[in-house]
Parts: C-alpha cells; structure tokens; sequence
C-alpha cells in the first residue's frame, strides 16, 4: 500500500442515505464503497447514471457525512469543507453578476487568503486556463467551454491538493471538450494534484485517468478498477491510436455491461 | 459596402462610430414604427373633444374641454396651492415607500431564512396581498387619527406586501449550486448569505419595488380622496364637491403624469439591477 500524503483519500465502506421526506424509507445512493485514491493520482469514475458518482464527490468535498463508513482526506477524517479541496461543477456554478476575474477571486476571498499577491494568482491562473483579456467579461458574455474554464480558474487558484470535477465537460460540445481535455491534463501534469474526476464518456475516462472506478447501479458499490496503463504526457488524439487503447476501452465496456439490463452507457462517440 | 460588411464581423469595435449614426437613425424609424401612431392618437382626441365640447355646446360641468382642462392647471399653480399639495403628497409617499422597503427587506429577509417561518407565513402574506389594503383606512383613522401619519401607514401597507412576497419568492429559489458551490469553498453562512443569496435576489427586490411603488401610488390617491387629509387626491375631491369638473380633471393628468413617471422610473430601476442576468445569445 502506498504511502499517504496530503492528497491521499481514503474510503472505507462509506455509504450514504438520504432522508428525502419525514417517515419515508431513506434512499442508499452509496453503499459500502471503498477506493484509496492515491496523492497526485488521476482517479476517473464511471458509472450508471444516478449510481451516486457525484454523491461520493459530495462526500470528499465534506457537504455530506458519510451515513457509515470511515472517509480521510490526508489520514484524517472528513468533517466538513476545506481549502484542500476545490470543485468544479457541471453547470459551472459561476456567480453571474461578477466578472471573470471575481468569480475566480471568490475561493480565495471567502478563505479570507487575499494578500498583495492574490491579484497576480488570480491573473496567472486566467491566462493558465486561457482566459487572458476576459478578465472583465461576465459569465452570460462567454461560451459553454469559457465558462468551464473560469470554473476551473477557480478552483486552482485556491491551489488544493486535491481537484474534485463534477462531469465538468459533459455541457460542452465534442470540439470544445477534446480541447479542454488536453489543457486538463496538461494543468495538472504542472499542478500534480489529486484529481478525482465523474464522467459518463468512456473515452474521456481513458483519456484522463490514471485508473478508472466502475461504480454499480444505485445503491453504488465497486464494481471493478482498470488501470490505464498509457504514459503520458497524452493528448486526446495520440491516445487514440495507441495500440492499448482498444483493449482498455473493451475491458471497460465489460466492466459496464455486466449485469446491466439494456441501458447502455452514454458518450460512445465524445 | 461587402468590404465594410466584412471590417464588422472581424473587428467589431472598430466601427462604433458608425454604428452610433446607424442608432440615431434607426431609432428615429423605430420611433415611427411603434410611438408615432400612439402621439398622433393622442392628438386627435384632444382635437375630437376640444371640438365636440366647444361645437356641441355642452355644459363645462359635464364635460370641461381640454384648454379649460390645461387653464386650470396654471390657475392652480398661479393660486399657490399646487406645489403644497404635490409636496404633501409625495413626501408622504416617499416616506411610506422608504419605510416599505426597509421594513420589508428585513421582514422578507429574515422569513426567507428560514423554511418554517417561509410555511407558516405564506398564506397570510398572500392573502394580505390578494385583499384590497385601502380597506384597513378606516382602521388606521382610528389607531392614527385623521393626519399625515396615517397617510404614510397606508402608503407603507399598500407598498410593502409585494416587496416581501417577492423577495421571499427570491431566497426560496435560490440557485441551490451557487450555494452548494460556496459551501465547497468553504465560505461560512454569513459570507454566503452575502455574497451568493442575497446578490442573486436583486432582480426580484427590483421587480417588488416596481410593484410597490405603484401599490403605494394607488393607496395614496384613495386615502387622500377618501379623507380629506390634504395632498392631490384631496384637491380633486375638494374641486369636485364644488363642481369644478375641469379642477378635478385636471389633478386626474397630474396624478396619470405621476403615475407614468413612476413606471419609467421602476424600469430603469429594474433594467439596471438585472443587467448581469443571462440574455439570449446573439
């Protein structure tokens, strides 16, 4: 077993129930799930909709306790938000009445982290992201895939150990995506941080992860890790043609299929 | 012109100057488009009925004709009474809106934090907003006496029930992945409440101040004509119990010209607090 750094997580058989409405019978979305995702690792996980991939994210970003089970964040257990995570949202999350440049300031300002070099960071991680001159452009004033990218700015500036991505790219269309997928990588390659990352592209997950988690139907489990054994650094259109890419692909079709009753996964083609 | 067509699509900042000619002229066609018809409507009924009542002969107590009407309107400011009753009345009324809106904003405010006080409030609220609010005026005579005070009590009442409706209305929906969003970020329950709900409910504080400035308008014209407390709406009835028909027409305009400028206002009011909001894609 590896060793645990600041960006290690640890979940031991945590599972999750909501109470939707007094005296009706809690729903498990998470039931004894269990994954170590390793500092500075790539961790992709997949599953069938509503199997609870974004319950788990919930979880490490501490909006919920885990209803049983054990989660660590650095060896130590979770108990609520904080600064060494950040998230990055589907719908982008961005506050629409500030600019570029304050809704990338927000983490920081609500941290109470800003000093004299905030406004440097901030500028830094705009351009890092691609956003350099939109600084002062509202979020109704740019493109599904700008949005995103401020989304991201967001969160790296507030320089987590550990990056949680809530289907950050499902919104955007397939160009966008491939474009976005690469600058992904090539951000964290730089950041080296824990990057746990929800999709329901099978590719996007090949391309991104270091190890992918195939989550089960709802109550969620583990149904079965792949390690994705291609070197980087990749890009989107290199990998296609890498000679492992279609046995990964097929093991991870497996890994979906079984025992699932017709529903196939989504994104075959992004 | 194929050329200039093409400057605009690659640079188009470059060619503002143009545009700004391009806007004065088309705002002159839309003017002729949509407002010319509605002018020159107005004018021709001025004319029909300067017309009907100066040919037809017909009794100024009846129907006084609109030179009469405009005469009236310099008679009483000539007289000095004008501009006392347009200060009575709108001092009242400004001070029964600013007293809706800060009442109203910590009412809503404190209600909308709360879900329970959200449950057991709304249907009170609503039907405080369905029933016509000039029917507490007699009450308020009683608690107030017959003075200015009760005046700004009925302004205030008929202003601040959409005001606190729709803000309420604004914190129940608010954007639940914003909030969810700034939790991740580890902003506590003041820093979120201030830089991600309230923020977010500005458009519907801008949309329940238009309504309450006309609610608030509409009570202070019936308590004044009701009660005889001074102010425009007393002047009308005053010069309609004297049968001064053109007198009271003519505080009719200056309370329709009010009434219009308060509109336009609460447009702009209400255009510039939701500037940031989503527009439709160009």
């Amino acid at each position: 077993m590896a060793e645990v750094g600041p960006g290690t997580i640890e979940a031991r058989d945590v599972a999750i129930a909501y109470q939707m409405a007094r005296g009706q019978k809690p729903l498990v979305a998470l039931r004894g799930m269990d994954v170590t995702v390793r500092d500075g690792e790539f961790l992709v996980v997949v599953g069938p909709s509503g199997c609870g991939k974004s319950t788990f994210l919930n979880v490490v970003g501490g909006l919920f306790q885990p209803s049983a089970g054990e989660l660590l964040v650095g060896g130590k257990p979770v108990t609520g938000p904080g600064p060494d995570r950040a998230m990055v949202f589907q719908d982008y999350a961005l506050l629409p009445w500030r600019s570029v440049y304050n809704n990338v300031k927000f983490g920081l300002e609500v941290q109470g982290r800003l000093d004299k070099d905030s406004d440097q960071r901030i500028r830094h991680f705009i351009e890092l992201v691609g956003l350099k001159g939109f600084e002062e452009s509202y979020p109704r004033e740019l493109s599904g895939g700008m949005r995103q990218r401020v989304g991201l700015a967001r969160a790296l500036v507030t320089e987590p150990r550990i990056l949680l991505m809530d289907e950050p790219f499902a919104a955007i269309d397939a160009i966008t995506r491939e474009t976005m997928q690469d600058e992904l990588l090539r951000i964290v390659a730089e950041t080296k941080q824990t990057c746990v990352f929800i999709t329901h592209s099978v590719d996007e997950a090949i391309v991104l992860g270091d190890r992918i988690v195939v989550l089960t139907d709802r109550p969620g489990k583990v149904r079965g890790v792949i390690e994705v054994d291609i070197e980087r650094p990749r890009t989107v259109n290199t990998l296609r043609h890498h000679p492992r890419y279609a046995d990964i692909r097929d093991e991870l079709w497996r890994l979906l299929r079984k025992g699932d009753v017709g529903a196939a996964p989504q994104g075959i083609g992004a | 012109m194929s050329a200039d067509t093409d400057t605009t699509q690659i640079r188009p900042t470059d060619t503002s100057g143009r545009r700004k000619h391009a806007a004065s002229q088309s705002r002159w066609a839309e003017f002729r488009r949509n407002k010319l018809g509605s002018y020159a409507a107005l004018v021709a009924l001025l004319v029909t009925w300067q017309t009907w009542v100066t040919v037809g002969e017909v009794n100024p107590i009846v129907m006084p004709s609109p030179v009469a009407v405009a005469g009236e309107m310099v008679r009483m400011y000539e007289l000095g009474f004008l501009v006392p009753a347009f200060i009575q009345s709108f001092s009242a009324y400004f001070a029964g809106i600013a007293l809706a809106i800060s009442v109203g904003m910590a009412i809503s405010i404190g209600i909308g934090l709360s879900k329970l006080a959200q449950v057991i409030t709304q249907p009170y609220l609503w039907a405080l907003f369905a029933m016509p609010r000039v029917a507490l005026i007699p009450l308020l005579m009683l608690w107030f006496g017959l003075n200015r005070q009760m005046v700004v009590m009925t302004v205030f009442l008929s202003a601040v029930v959409p005001l606190v409706l729709q803000v309420i209305e604004g914190m129940r929906t608010a954007d639940g992945t914003l909030v969810r969003m700034s939790q991740v970020f580890c902003a506590g329950r003041i820093a979120t409440l201030w830089k991600v709900v309230l923020p977010g409910i500005v458009p519907f504080v801008a949309n329940g101040m238009r309504q309450s400035l006309s609610r608030g308008f509409i009570g202070l014209i019936v308590v004044e004509l009701l009660t005889g407390t001074g102010g425009l709406g007393t002047e009308a009835t005053r010069a309609a119990t004297n049968f001064n028909t053109a007198r009271t027409m003519a505080m009719i305009f200056i309370m329709l010209i009010v009434a219009v400028l308060l509109v336009i206002l609460s447009k702009a009011l209400e255009r510039s607090a939701s500037r940031w909001r989503e527009t439709v894609a160009v």
